[in-house]
């Protein structure tokens, strides 16, 4: 998750992104214009922001490939899910070293 | 005069392939690299190397020489493949597990190579082969409660000053579910040697009581074993040419069929 304020994604609807779940709930939530305003022909914000600030590349070489809304949700629930994977293992290793340090 | 490297191999869980590694590391060495290789099954309570390794019940064991009914070098076994045995009793019998460094030790003198197979069980049993080894094998497979047990081992092992070489990454299928070799490496701060795969040619030369690393040479977990006894000895495996390999059989062959010589260790009937 991103902690530093200037980072964060701000949605022109007001909805401020802090991480991939944030992302992929605002693609899902957002209106047509909304959408239309970040991503068109000539820039997709969810892809710079994916390369730039969440440094997630393979998430962002998917975006790069697409400015279809469907593709990009789809993009980011593969991605997220990974994601949310990678920092349950984390999660459970940190509690497994933790209990046999402890011990 | 040869002075061996005595590595322990260890894991606090059962089934994750310690008898199996040690088998098939020593079997490496001996034919792949020539080195006078001799494989300890210091599992004292379920000793099942010589299972591996077609040595059902061996008539001289481990436990004898823990006893002091006779020196280890008298119950040791050569066999075909060239590195030799030192079984434990099919029936465990009673013995001091921590006099093995002092049972073990005079053999240094003849080997290149000593794989000690250890206990799963954290007690004297394990701790006898962390104090025999220069160096432990932590085998470990990709999943939580291994990586648990994994832990558990290596941090007991630094309370005991063992030097530990690294992790053996047993029993990969490659899947994502699993963790990886670098979760596991990061969280025991301790390098991952080698990934081996989950291979049923592994299971197939057991039945067949050989390492498969002569049952299936070629195949990818058997260049894997051989690539990391290879890095043991600090010596780089390159797979042999055609030739090179029917000669090696040839060779392989001439041993099983020649006598014993008087004084040599005891052959596997």
């Amino acid at each position: 998750m991103i902690t530093d304020p200037q980072k964060y994604f701000y949605v022109c609807d007001g909805k401020v992104l802090k991480d991939l779940v944030d992302m992929l709930a605002a693609l899902r939530e957002i209106d047509d214009e909304t959408f239309a305003h970040h991503v068109n022909s000539e820039k997709n914000d969810f892809y710079n922001w994916t390369r730039d600030v969440l440094k997630d590349a393979p998430l962002a070489k998917k975006l790069s490939m697409t400015i279809d809304r469907a593709e990009m949700i789809a993009a980011v629930e593969s991605r997220e899910k990974v994601v949310s994977k990678n920092h349950k293992k984390k999660a459970v290793i940190s509690q497994i070293q933790e209990a046999i340090a402890s011990g | 005069m040869a002075n061996a490297k005595v590595y322990g191999v260890i894991a606090l869980k059962g089934g994750v392939g310690k008898t199996t590694l040690v088998v098939n590391l020593g079997s490496s060495l001996a034919r792949d690299f020539q080195k006078k290789v001799l494989l300890i099954d210091a599992n004292f309570s379920t000793p099942h190397l010589g299972l591996h390794l077609g040595l059902v019940n061996p008539k001289h064991n481990l436990h004898q020489v823990l006893n002091n009914e006779y020196p280890a070098y008298e119950a040791i076994y050569q066999h075909p493949l060239g590195f030799h045995i030192l079984p434990g009793s099919l029936v465990p019998l009673p013995g001091d597990p921590l006099v093995l460094k002092e049972k073990i030790d005079p053999l240094r003198q003849i080997y290149d190579v000593i794989l000690i197979d250890s206990s799963p069980s954290l007690n004297d049993e394990m701790y006898a082969t962390m104090m025999a080894s220069d160096e432990l094998l932590v085998v470990s497979s990709p999943d939580y409660p291994t990586l648990s047990s994994t832990l558990h081992a290596v941090t007991v092992a630094r309370k005991k000053n063992a030097p530990i070489r690294g992790i053996i990454l047993n029993k990969v299928r490659k899947k994502k579910f699993e963790l990886t070799a670098r979760e596991i490496s990061k969280a025991a701060n301790i390098e991952v040697l080698a990934s081996l795969p989950d291979d049923v040619k592994v299971l197939a030369a057991l039945a067949e009581m050989t390492p498969v690393v002569e049952h299936t040479p070629n195949h990818e977990v058997s260049q894997l074993y051989k690539k990391l006894a290879a890095s043991l000895i600090d010596e780089t495996y390159r797979p042999p040419r055609m030739f090179k390999r029917a000669r090696q059989s040839l060779s392989k062959i001439g041993k099983m069929l020649s006598k014993p010589e008087a004084g040599e260790p005891h052959e596997i009937a």
